[in-house]
């Protein structure tokens, strides 16, 4: 009788287990890296003159100004993705065409034959979205501003914003004619 | 000659009476009578984890009642604060929970013991606050110093209720006090949640899960069982 009632007992205890194990096998301590999080921004450079022919600049360097970093140092192609800043409303970056190699530490940098920098100021409002446990909340930049400086030669001719909503990195945000 | 016969059938006829009385009178002093009462205890296993988990704060109360035969009515109380310690945030939840359930007892006992192998199922319900100690913003790649921001950032007032299936044992160690253990497995029904946000821990029900409904407990307690009648074993 007692043996009876133990079995059945058992059986549903391990039944119920494992309904609820299979509810959800994933661990969720870690942050997938299908997840999306806090997009970067994508811009796309065209020509100048012919305004729906992509151009490459040659050897970009993207430098973000406060904190100092260089995101990317001589790169050629006419797609590119940076990071925009989640801890204030504007980003500014100092973009370099023919940029030289960078230089040894301790060394001085030597510019090259046709290195131009521009400045960009990218100046946005932030919205704070949580994701799930492990990723915590990611940032999505609404009503994107992109702000050339002027200067004596600038290589940048002309800036348009395509997505003024950065809530993903499928798409192309801003681009540049040079 | 018929005097002896009768005489034989007279002393043999008493004799199966009272053989008769007297077997009624063992199967009489067999019938043990079992106590139905009140048991009131404490979880110890909480008052333990407050003094070894550094953020870890709870305590609870519980208690039966003997019904019939082998059905208790049992409820537990209790008030917890618990963290949640993640890699890109941490949490608070401070609240009070009630259960409200039924236990059936599973276990055959011996006569003059009252020990518990028993399942049941428990209603519970909390009132609670979730609190956002500290988060960051998650990036893909880390080009900027991470960005944390410090709370804390309270929501009070949330709700949540849940089903649980509770298995357990209590044995008598001392005459009227039970010492017992259980697990729980739960799954929770409804929840208030905080905007921009999420329940990751539940007083009354531990941490919950991204995509699953399910919890699971454990627990450890000491009870005193205040007798109030008794009655023979069916």
């Amino acid at each position: 009788m007692f043996r009876e009632k133990i079995k059945t007992a058992g059986l549903t205890l391990h039944l119920l287990c494992l309904m609820a194990l299979s509810q959800s096998c994933q661990r969720d301590d870690i942050c997938p890296a299908a997840t999306p999080v806090t997009p970067m921004l994508n811009i796309a450079f065209f020509d100048a003159n012919e305004t729906d022919v992509t151009r490459a600049p040659s050897n970009l360097r993207v430098r973000a100004i406060e904190p100092d970093t260089i995101i990317f140092n001589r790169e050629n192609t006419a797609e590119i993705r940076i990071p925009l800043r989640t801890d204030m409303d504007i980003t500014e970056y100092e973009f370099t065409i023919n940029a030289p190699a960078l230089p040894s530490p301790g060394e001085e940098e030597i510019p090259g034959e046709n290195t131009n920098a521009d400045r960009i100021s990218f100046i946005y409002s932030r919205d704070q979205i949580y994701i799930n446990r492990a990723c915590s909340y990611k940032v999505i930049y609404l009503d994107l501003q992109a702000n050339l400086q002027q200067d004596d030669n600038p290589w940048i001719n002309n800036i348009t914003i395509e997505e003024e909503t950065v809530e993903n990195e499928t798409e192309i945000h801003i681009n540049i004619y040079h | 000659m018929k005097q002896r016969f009768i005489s034989i059938f007279i002393i043999s006829f008493f004799l199966q009476l009272s053989s008769a009385l007297m077997a009624q009178n063992i199967t009489d002093t067999l019938n043990y009578r079992e106590r139905y009462g009140l048991r009131i205890g404490l979880d110890l296993s909480k008052p333990l984890r407050t003094l070894l988990e550094e953020d870890y704060r709870g305590l609870e109360i519980m208690g039966d009642y003997r019904l019939y035969d082998n059905y208790y009515l049992a409820a537990e109380i209790g008030n917890e604060q618990l963290p949640f310690r993640g890699d890109n945030l941490r949490v608070t939840a401070n609240g009070s929970y009630i259960k409200l359930g039924a236990d059936y007892n599973a276990y055959d006992n011996w006569a003059g013991m009252e020990n518990l192998i028993y399942g049941g199922l428990r209603y519970g319900f909390a009132t609670f606050s979730q609190t956002l100690e500290e988060y960051n913003i998650y990036t893909r790649e880390q080009y900027f110093p991470p960005n944390i921001i410090e709370g804390p950032f309270e929501t009070s007032g949330l709700t949540a209720s849940w089903l649980e299936l509770i298995v357990g044992l209590k044995v008598e160690i001392l005459h009227n006090l039970y010492l017992g253990g259980n697990v729980q497995l739960k799954r929770r029904i409804t929840q208030s949640t905080p905007s921009n946000f999420d329940n990751l821990v539940i007083p009354g029900f531990n941490r919950t899960y991204d995509d699953s409904s399910f919890g699971v407990g454990y627990g450890y307690n000491i009870s005193y069982l205040i007798p109030l009648y008794r009655r023979a074993r069916n």
